[in-house]
This record gives structure tokens, C-alpha cells and sequence, in this order.
């Protein structure tokens, strides 16, 4: 390999191990270096100017991200996600009514 | 004359097979001529599940204290050292044990048991709905009873103490089960009820910590007895089998005064009534609530207090209730819906229809009350559609949160109708302790099986939602003195809050009841990730809701003004938790 690719490798390396310990994640992710890295976050700002923009460098999250491959989940799994997306809904909708008739009501 | 009984059925019949006669009308006097100087008689223990105040055990201590005895209150534990631990310092005449909940009989055997075992050798009796129905089977479940007292038990006691104290044989008293020489159960006829309530002594409340809780709240007790005849209660058969009348009110004047003591001397705010069905029935009962509203309108109490009381949805009448919140302080109301399925409600015996809890439901909305209901989503003769029917209703009567949504099964209680009624159909289960049924479709015996796991937290247990979102709407609509009332904008998120948890558990119970309908019964056994999926999706909303909730409480709690480190009060005093494991209330 390229030393230029080895050296850019360890920065970036350096950059994550240095992103997860100011984070306080340190105990929370595991590097799989096997597995897809996590889509990128546009609305949470992802890339940053940590790589100067040339080297993207993703914010760490716990966990695993949801798939976007739906046909690597089961029936059960794709119940289970409608059931979240059901209840989700019924919060919004709550919470939207509320905002609604406190207009209504007027105020400050 | 002593009767025997049955066994098997617990009826009293006389030795040649003939009902029981009704016994004579008793002869205690509880008039303040009568009293006797306090101390001079018997010493006992009465022993008690303290929930909702025990008001029985409280006025069975002020009837036999009337009478010169010493008597002291214990709450009942699962562990019996305690207890025995006392009985062994203080040698009590007579221990006697309220046994409120049939589930509990089991537990209360131990505890007796231990009594025996620790050597104690004095009169040890019991009361209760449960052994007033089956004193012949807790007679011989437990055999380190002396004697069961059946139905009212202030007089009866009150004579077995006289019986005791003179040396007099109590076996033939009126109102009593006993065991005779070859240890068979013996019945003897049952004691007429006391006419006139306002003879009777007012409750002890004396151990009672109202001045500790941050919102002192108090039982009472204005009537006994309910009218109506459903099939899954046996408060009308525990009535009818004394003979007399079905209800007995005491007297707004009695009644008042009895809040204003309470009010003055102890600083009591909220009064939850317990009575059996507070506007039981018609003209009568309505103008009796509106002259006790009158009453405490009357008195210093007027604006200051806040009550709660307990009815049918046919009985809510907007003028009353109006006239009960304006006069009385009424601010929240327990309903007995137990079915929004007509079919249901046929079965059940309620004798009116779903459309009566909506106008209900209305008029609470209108006047701004609280209320919450008793609902049983499932019964004996349930089949799918009426389950479908139960959920689809709880989604319409409270789906925008007035109040939280909770469910159970009807269980075919000692004493009531339906129990009859599934023995003699052959499908009486369990024990007589804890008396069960199977559905007729057997894949809703896997519905039920499911829900009473999916829901234990959320429905039954004082860390559940249900309990928590009650508590919280009871306390955003309080009225009381010293407390700033809640904002519309407060009511309004604790609806918000509440509307979410039933519609969460709305769509989980329909989720569960489509996949069970849709699949055999071979299908549903071996494979049940579909219903536990649902089970992890139920629990991961409410533990984001509770949090949630928990937050809001705790913040309104501390800018309505009680003190934090006080004890609760409040609902926390009115609702009965299923387990003896669960009974430790959350952090508020």
C-alpha cells in the first residue's frame, strides 16, 4: 500500500479514537472493521471540519444504525418497526392537536 | 339453634335440609348511654390489609372500643413474625383478621397458622366478603380459627367479646361460623343488619398519618350496600343474604360533621367516598348526595375540600353533578363501566347500554371532572368480536385522554351470580381461593394468557402507567386548600400524555387480537414471536411514557405547592394494587 493511503489511514484512525474519548463513547462503540460503516447524518452535521473536508469522517453514534435494506429483516422485525411507526404517529398527532387548540386559545 | 353446612357450597341449611331462617335483630346498643369506660374490658388485635383506610376494620375497633374493649389496628403482612412477635407481648384476647381479598386467603392461612404454631391460645376470628360467602371452606383451609364472623361484623364481635369476657359459650350467636366437637363447619343463622348506620360509632382513625401526607386524604363511608344486581359483584348477595335493606344511607348532617372533624383536627382535603354506588338509586339518592353537599356548603369546609365518589354511567346527571361539584367539592368520579360491548353488558347483567357511558363521559368533560372506570375487556361468554368491540370503545371514550384506559378479565368472585351461573355450566375452575374459567374459543384463553403478561406493569401495579396517569389526572383537576389548581395548559399535557398511553395500548391489544383470530390454535403455540414482538413494543412505549409522565408529575408537584418529602395521599390511598410484591409506589 501507498505509505500516503497508510499515514491518511492512521490520521483518521487517530481522529475517531480522539472523537469517541471527548464523546465519553469510548465504552459505548465497537470498531467492526468488517462490518458497512453507518450512512452518514447530513442533518447532524456528519462530515465537520475534523478532516478539513477532504477526509469524512463520520460522528459515532451507539449502536447500530437501521438497515435500509428491508429485505434483510424478517416479518416479525417489519411488524415490530409498523407497531414503532403506529405509536410514533399517535404521539405526533397528540402533540400536534395540543399545539393546535393552545393556538386556538391564543397567548403570549 | 346451630345449622350445619354443606361443605362443598358453603350455604348454611338447617340439619333437615331447610334454608336458614334470618336472625334476630340485634340487640347492641351503640347509643353514648350504652358506652362503657374505656379499658376495663377484652384486649384484641384486628389485623388488616391497610388499603383505602380499612374502613371495616376502623369501625370495628370503634364498635368494640364503645363497649370498654382495647383494640388496636395492624396492618397485615405476608411475614407473621411480626405479628407473632406481638401477639407473644401483649397476649391479646382476641386476634381478628379483614380479609378483603379472596386471592389473599391462602396468605392469611399461613399467618394464623404461624399464630397457632408460636403457642398462642386465644380466640382468633375472621371477616371479610370472601369468608362471609365460604366459611365453611376458610373454617376448614384454616384450622387454627375459632370462628368466621358472616357479613356486618360490629355487633357480632362486640358479642363474642361480652361472650368471651363472662365466660359464656359463644358458639350459638347469631352471624358466626365455628367448628363443632368433630371438627365439622357449623353455620348459625345470619345477624340482621344494623338499621340505622348513625347509631354506629365513627370509624378509629386515630394511627391513620393524614398529617404526614402532602395532600391528607380520607375514606369515608356514606351508605352501604348497591341496589343493582350484575352478575359479577356480590355486594348486592352480601346484603340480601342479612336481609333488610339493600342500602342504607347515613345522614348528610352525620356525614358532614364527620368530614368537618377531620378537616379541622386532622387537616383531611380529599375525601374519597367508598360507598358501593354513591347515587344508588333514583330521586332518593339524589336528593340525599345534594343535601350532603349541602351540608358541607354549609361549613367552614365549602371550597376547600375536594371528594370523589363512585357510581353507574345511567345514574350521571349534569344538575346533580353540577350542584355536587359547586356544593360539595366534587372533583372526581369512579364509574363502572365494566363493558362497552352491549352484548357484554347483557351478560354481565348491567342492565343498560354502551351509549349511556358516553353521555357519561360528556358530561364529566363538560363539567371538568376526573373520573376513572372499571373495565372488563374480557368475560365468560366473550368471543372475538366482542373483545374487538371493548377495544374499539376504549379508543372512543377515552381515546383523547380524559383518563387512562385499564383493563381486565371478569373473575367469578364467591358470592356472585356468575359464579353460579359457570358452576353450574361445568366450567368453574381453579380453587375456591382463586376461582378461574376458560374462554369458550380456546385462542382467546391464549389472548387473555398474552395480555395479562403485556400489560401486568401497565394495568397492575403502582409503577404502572395506569396508576400513575389516575393519580395525575386526579391531582390536575383537585380543588382543595393550599394548592394552586392546575392550568388548562397542565390538564391539557397530562391529556396528551394520557391519550397517547390508551391508543398505544388500543392498537397493541388490536394488534394481538387480529394475529390470534387470524391463526389456529396449533399456529398461535408454535409460534409466538409475533405476540412477544408486540409485548417488547408495548413495554418500550410505556417506559418512554412513564418517563415522560413521571417528569411532569414530579415538576407539577413542586410548583403546586405540598411538600415533597411528605407522604403521598392523594389517589395513592384509593387504589388497590394486585400483588403484595408491588405495592411500592414510584418516586414522586
Amino acid at each position: 500500500m501507498d505509505p500516503l493511503e497508510i499515514r491518511m489511514l492512521h490520521r483518521r484512525i487517530d481522529l475517531l479514537e480522539q472523537i469517541v474519548e471527548q464523546a465519553g463513547l469510548a465504552d459505548q462503540v465497537r470498531f467492526r472493521p468488517n462490518a458497512d460503516p453507518a450512512p452518514d447524518d447530513p442533518v447532524r452535521g456528519g462530515f465537520g471540519p475534523i478532516a478539513g473536508g477532504r477526509i469524512r469522517v463520520p460522528i459515532p453514534r451507539p449502536g447500530d444504525p437501521a438497515p435500509f435494506d428491508l429485505s434483510r429483516l424478517n416479518k416479525v422485525q417489519l411488524q415490530a418497526a409498523l407497531h414503532d411507526l403506529a405509536a410514533e404517529r399517535t404521539r405526533l398527532e397528540s402533540m400536534e392537536s395540543l399545539i393546535k387548540q393552545q393556538m386556538e386559545l391564543g397567548g403570549p | 339453634m346451630t345449622l350445619t353446612v354443606t361443605p362443598a357450597d358453603g350455604r348454611a341449611v338447617a340439619a333437615g335440609g331447610q334454608p336458614v331462617a334470618l336472625g334476630r335483630t340485634p340487640d347492641i346498643d351503640f347509643s353514648p348511654a350504652a358506652r362503657r369506660p374505656p379499658g376495663r374490658g377484652l384486649r384484641l388485635l384486628l389485623v388488616g390489609f391497610q388499603d383505602q383506610d380499612n374502613l371495616g376494620v376502623r369501625y370495628l375497633a370503634s364498635a368494640v372500643r364503645h363497649y370498654g374493649h382495647t383494640s388496636d389496628i395492624v396492618t397485615y403482612e405476608d411475614d407473621p413474625s411480626a405479628l407473632c412477635a406481638r401477639v407473644a407481648a401483649e397476649q391479646p384476647h382476641l386476634v381478628g383478621f379483614s380479609l378483603i381479598f379472596q386471592y389473599m386467603a391462602p396468605s392469611f392461612g399461613k399467618v394464623v397458622a404461624a399464630l397457632r404454631a408460636a403457642g398462642y391460645r386465644g380466640h382468633i376470628t375472621m371477616g371479610g366478603h370472601f369468608a362471609s360467602f365460604e366459611p365453611a371452606e376458610v373454617l376448614d383451609r384454616m384450622p387454627g380459627l375459632d370462628s368466621v364472623v358472616c357479613f356486618e361484623g360490629e355487633a357480632t364481635l362486640v358479642e363474642i367479646l361480652e361472650h368471651l369476657e363472662t365466660g359464656r359459650d359463644w358458639r350459638p350467636l347469631a352471624g358466626l361460623a365455628w367448628r363443632d366437637a368433630d371438627g365439622r363447619p357449623v353455620v348459625n343463622p345470619h345477624r340482621e343488619p344494623i338499621a340505622d348506620l348513625d347509631v354506629l360509632p365513627l370509624p378509629d382513625r386515630a394511627d391513620v398519618d393524614y398529617e404526614q401526607q402532602s395532600l391528607p386524604t380520607a375514606s369515608m363511608l356514606g351508605s352501604r350496600g348497591c341496589p343493582w344486581n350484575c352478575s359479577f359483584c356480590s355486594i348486592r348477595p352480601f346484603y340480601e343474604a342479612q336481609g333488610g335493606k339493600l342500602r342504607r344511607l347515613r345522614s348528610p348532617a352525620a356525614i358532614a360533621a364527620e368530614m368537618a372533624d377531620l378537616y379541622r383536627r386532622r387537616g383531611v382535603v380529599a375525601f374519597l367516598f367508598q360507598d358501593d354506588d354513591f347515587l344508588a338509586t333514583g330521586r332518593r339518592a339524589k336528593s340525599w348526595a345534594l343535601d350532603l353537599a349541602r351540608e358541607i356548603a354549609a361549613t367552614d369546609m365549602a371550597g376547600q375540600v375536594s371528594m370523589k365518589m363512585s357510581c353507574r354511567s345511567d345514574e350521571v346527571d349534569e344538575a346533580t353533578l353540577r350542584q355536587l361539584r359547586d356544593l360539595g367539592g366534587l372533583t372526581h368520579v369512579y364509574l363502572g363501566v365494566e363493558s362497552g360491548d352491549e352484548e357484554s353488558l347483557l351478560h354481565l347483567n348491567k342492565q343498560l347500554k354502551p351509549q349511556s357511558h358516553f353521555k357519561a363521559a360528556d358530561v364529566f368533560r363538560r363539567l371538568d371532572l376526573s373520573f376513572d372506570f372499571g373495565f372488563m375487556l374480557m368475560e365468560p361468554y366473550s368471543r372475538f368480536h366482542n373483545v374487538r368491540n371493548n377495544i374499539e370503545f376504549l379508543e372512543q371514550f377515552v381515546g383523547d385522554g380524559w383518563t387512562v384506559a385499564t383493563f381486565c378479565r371478569t373473575l367469578p368472585y364467591a358470592g356472585t351470580p356468575l359464579k353460579t351461573q359457570l358452576q353450574a355450566e361445568g366450567r368453574l375452575l381453579g380453587t375456591d381461593f382463586e376461582p378461574d374459567y376458560n374462554f369458550l374459543d380456546p385462542r382467546l384463553d391464549i389472548f387473555y394468557d398474552w395480555m395479562l403478561g403485556a400489560f401486568r406493569v401497565r394495568n397492575y401495579t403502582d409503577d404502572g402507567l395506569c396508576h400513575i396517569l389516575r393519580a395525575l389526572q386526579f391531582e390536575l383537576h383537585l380543588n382543595v386548600a393550599g394548592r394552586r389548581p392546575a392550568t388548562p395548559g397542565e390538564k391539557a399535557y397530562g391529556r396528551h400524555l394520557t391519550s397517547v398511553c390508551n391508543k398505544v395500548a388500543c392498537y397493541t391489544l388490536r394488534g394481538a387480537l387480529d394475529h390470534v383470530e387470524s391463526h389456529t390454535l396449533g399456529e398461535l403455540q408454535a409460534d409466538p414471536s409475533f405476540l412477544v414482538g408486540l409485548t417488547e413494543h408495548e413495554a418500550r412505549q410505556e417506559q418512554r411514557l412513564t418517563d415522560e409522565t413521571l417528569a411532569f408529575y414530579r415538576s407539577f408537584r413542586r410548583d403546586v405547592g405540598p411538600d415533597p418529602a411528605r407522604l403521598p395521599g392523594g389517589f395513592q390511598r384509593s387504589w388497590t394494587v394486585a400483588e403484595l410484591t408491588e405495592i411500592a409506589a414510584p418516586d414522586l
